[in-house]
């Protein structure tokens, strides 16, 4: 436990230090409160855009709160899982080719402790950057469209939660087999995309899989209760997190081993 | 152009600033980076939001 709490120790000034704290949650307070102003401003950017003939009647019904912040939800989907992944490709890779591994590993950590270590370092650090964001966006919500409820938003909020938590899961049991940080993040991009489009090919058998998470997410906000099978897909994604980890340490030892 | 709210606008504005001098300044500190350092410095200025993304997750030159 000590050895786990100092390596996290470690991880989180490396992170201070290298500008993750800063960057992550930045970029994604601005991806967050951009949703809520553009649709927002709508009106105004389609007047402004050109190319509409003169006289043109647009007419945009005014999204209720809840819809505006499920479109954040889906803003987030698509770039967010992408710099989660890039923002966590190397943290293995890079200690591995400068050497620090090594250092590291001769002295009594197990592999559990340092896996454990990296991945709690880079899910705080999403989580902070997610919960900086999302709540920004929540009260932009709140100023510019109506009042939200906020247990529902605290709920959906748990539950995307668990999908970034996924995604790292990922990144770090690919940075266990592959010693490049690009072919990391390729691998942990496709396989988390492949996932999402088999799950969207043949829903009738993938209600389990942890993508169909953001579709509760923003269900939840949009009907105030949870959708049936979240259940099983929270569990499901848990215990898959959970294995990929335990993955990722037999993987790390036998790596280590050499 | 309608008059538009400065007090809803400006957040975003200074959240890209904050991202782009904390860029700018990381860049300035580190020894080495990957590939010249006036690219970096082009990058960061000139692609908005995106450039100093590109520069944290690529530009530092791992020692």
């Amino acid at each position: 436990m000590k050895n786990y709490l100092t390596l996290l120790q470690k991880e989180l000034t490396e992170s201070f230090r290298n500008g993750k704290w800063i960057w992550l949650p930045i970029a994604f307070m601005i991806i967050g409160i951009t949703q809520p102003i553009t649709t927002y401003y709508m009106p105004q950017i389609l007047e402004n855009a050109g190319n509409i003939p003169e006289g043109t009647v647009i007419e945009i019904p005014t999204p209720s709160g809840v819809e505006v912040l499920a479109s954040t939800l889906s803003q987030y989907g698509m770039i967010g899982s992408l710099l989660f992944v890039l923002s966590a490709m190397g943290v293995i890779d890079n200690e591995r080719q400068n050497g620090a591994l090594t250092l590291v590993m001769v002295r009594p950590v197990t592999a559990i402790q340092y896996i454990a270590s990296k991945w709690t370092g880079q899910v705080l650090i999403a989580l902070t950057s997610f919960l900086l964001s999302y709540g920004l966006t929540f009260y932009y919500t709140n100023l510019l469209f109506e009042q939200v409820k906020w247990e529902l938003v605290i709920t959906s909020f748990l539950i995307y939660s668990l999908w970034i938590i996924f995604i790292f899961s990922v990144t770090i049991l690919a940075g266990t087999f592959i010693k490049s940080a690009s072919g990391i993040s390729a691998v942990s991009i496709s396989f988390v995309g492949g996932l999402s489009v088999i799950s969207n090919l043949f829903t009738k058998f993938t209600t389990w899989s942890p993508t169909n998470l953001r579709t509760h997410a923003s269900a939840i906000l949009m009907e105030g209760k949870l959708m049936e099978n979240s259940i099983t897909v929270i569990m499901t994604t848990i215990g898959l997190s959970l294995l990929l980890l335990l993955i990722a340490t037999f993987q790390f030892r036998r790596l280590e081993q050499y | 152009m309608t008059e538009i709210n400065w007090a809803i606008i400006t957040p975003l504005i200074i959240l890209q600033a904050i991202l782009i001098i904390m860029a700018l300044v990381n860049c300035i500190k580190q020894e080495k980076t990957n590939g010249p350092k006036w690219m970096w410095f082009l990058i960061i200025i000139c692609i908005s939001i995106f450039g100093p993304i590109l520069y944290f997750i690529l530009g530092q030159k791992k020692e």
